[in-house]
């Protein structure tokens, strides 16, 4: 038999990032918290190649490592093969995708022909498929990679008069989120989106907006959230598997005020559906402390997550029946389902058991009981 | 492929490897010999061309045993023994075809030396097999 290609790895190895839109403020907050990871970023920009220079002697300071791709995302036909192929000759293939490239809103009637509806679908919804397309076949190679798009609760009613061009993307971009997290979730893909609301931007509070649109949106979008907390959570949701692929992560403020409501879907639920979690997003703390003050270290959530495990792994529905499940007594309980049982524990609580533990993982008490003294 | 030795403490999450291979009649007709799965789906021409698809498919635990390829030979190599493997065939793939196999360190446990993993068999980017395996890693 012949083979051709080998490729092997390691998943530090994949951390190299296309971000669009790169110079805008979520894109250039975005690109200095991966520099501070010390990723490898291709910063795509439209025109604004100066901004862009300056940000990549920021990301190098940072202590990433960067390269400028101008490109118009309008004709992504013809730009993306471009665009990715730099990138590629710079780090080699790109196994994120964070699409923050943006076009102003400019309001219209509806009754007219949208001048830049065709604008607005092409730069949020074609030019992005058009580049998770291009990177595909790389990341499908190493079951690796996380498109991730940005959202807005335009796409939601009430709907902002003039704004439908805007929405009208923005639901078809949801669409496409949706569709590819379906498609690629068996192959090890993420395809998740972050609705940060009307971010602070550097010219002032979203308070300076039209006051008839602000009207519009107060109580109902997060109003002022600071661009480099949005970037945070993006940094955290693209790390974080235990966000499910095809999760929205939504800032959802109250009353303008400039502290987000995260909601998260995290995988591992007692019913074996992925639960809505929310928290408030304060300064300091990131959604990845989030998930994991939710699902670690509450008893209820280790106790649901241990049952979840039980009940996939032994086919038992029943919580009396998990909560007194023990080896060589439970059907289907044997040695090899032991290592299964060993590896999905571990893996779900990001814990590992020593050799001493070993006599005391043979019911789900005992384990229950290592984990909750590992947990402290 | 040089057959590599993997110890589990080598061994660490997200661990990936693939290559490509090609299932031509050559393949099918040498598997249909060892398996006795002479099936005309696989290894009649004609009887290829009146099916659904067209043409002869590949066997199915053909292009699964290269799961077995990448955990014996790859990842983690000559200290594997495998322990469980579950497949799902997505969908079929016609002979001929350039096929990339793909496999992914999805956990490990050092306590029990054994470690779980992803497999896919992809066909110009679409996903035709899934696998999922459970290998012991023996001390080297």
């Amino acid at each position: 038999m012949k083979y051709s290609n080998l490729k092997m790895g390691v998943k530090e190895d994949l951390h190299v990032a296309l971000v669009t839109g790169a110079t805008g403020l979520v894109g250039q907050n975005v690109c200095l918290e991966l520099a501070k990871n010390h990723w490898k970023i291709g910063l795509v920009v439209h025109d604004n190649v100066n901004a862009a220079r300056a940000l990549l002697q920021k990301v190098r300071t940072a202590g990433g490592e960067g390269v400028v791709i101008q490109g118009n995302l309008l004709e992504p036909a013809i730009e993306v093969p471009r665009i990715v192929s730099e990138c590629k000759a710079a780090f080699g293939p790109a196994y994120f995708l964070i699409h923050a490239a943006s076009l102003p809103v400019t309001t219209s009637s509806f009754l007219e022909v949208p001048a830049d509806l065709n604008r607005m679908l092409t730069l949020h919804v074609t030019a992005y498929l058009t580049l998770v397309a291009a990177l595909l076949p790389d990341m499908l190679r190493v079951q690796s990679g996380v498109f991730l798009s940005i959202l807005s609760q335009a796409l939601l009613p009430p709907y902002i008069p003039g704004w439908h061009a805007y929405s009208i993307a923005k639901a078809a971009l949801a669409q496409a989120t949706n569709e590819i997290a379906v498609r690629y979730e068996s192959a090890g893909l993420r395809s998740v989106a972050v609705m940060p609301g009307a971010l602070k931007s550097d010219q002032g509070s979203p308070q300076d907006v039209d006051k008839n649109i602000l009207d519009t949106l107060r109580g109902r979008w997060p109003l002022g959230i600071e661009a480099h907390k949005v970037a945070e959570v993006i940094l955290d949701v693209i790390q974080n598997e235990k966000i499910i692929s095809g999760s929205v992560v939504n800032f959802d403020a109250k009353m303008g005020v400039q502290v987000g409501r995260c909601v998260l879907w995290v995988k591992n639920q007692p019913d074996g559906s992925e639960q809505k979690k929310e928290k408030e997003v304060e300064k300091t703390q990131t959604s990845s402390q989030i998930t994991q003050q939710h699902s670690a270290s509450d008893s209820d959530s280790v106790v649901n997550m241990l049952s979840v495990i039980f009940g996939e792994l032994f086919e038992l529905e029943d919580q009396v029946k998990i909560e007194n499940a023990e080896i060589g007594v439970t059907k289907g309980w044997d040695s090899l389902a032991h290592i299964r049982l060993i590896m999905e524990v571990e893996s779900a609580l990001n814990i590992q058991f020593s050799s001493d533990e070993v006599s005391e993982l043979t019911s789900f008490s005992g384990i229950l009981q290592r984990v909750r003294v590992k947990l402290l | 492929m040089q057959v590599r030795h993997l110890s589990i403490e080598q061994i660490k999450k997200g661990m990936y490897a693939s290559y490509d291979t090609t299932f031509g009649e050559p393949q099918v007709q040498a598997f249909a010999e060892l398996s006795g799965d002479v099936s005309p789906l696989h290894v009649d021409g004609d009887y290829g061309k009146t099916t659904e698809y067209g043409t002869n498919v590949v066997h199915g635990m053909l292009v699964a045993s290269h799961f077995s390829t990448m955990v014996d030979v790859l990842l983690p190599g000559q200290t594997a023994l495998l322990s469980g493997m579950n497949i799902e065939f997505v969908k079929p793939i016609p002979v001929g075809s350039i096929v990339t196999m793909t496999a992914k360190v999805h956990s490990v446990s050092k306590m029990s030396s054994a470690m779980a993993l992803n497999f896919t068999a992809l066909v110009d980017g679409e996903i035709r097999v899934v696998g999922k395996a459970t290998v012991t890693v023996r001390a080297i």
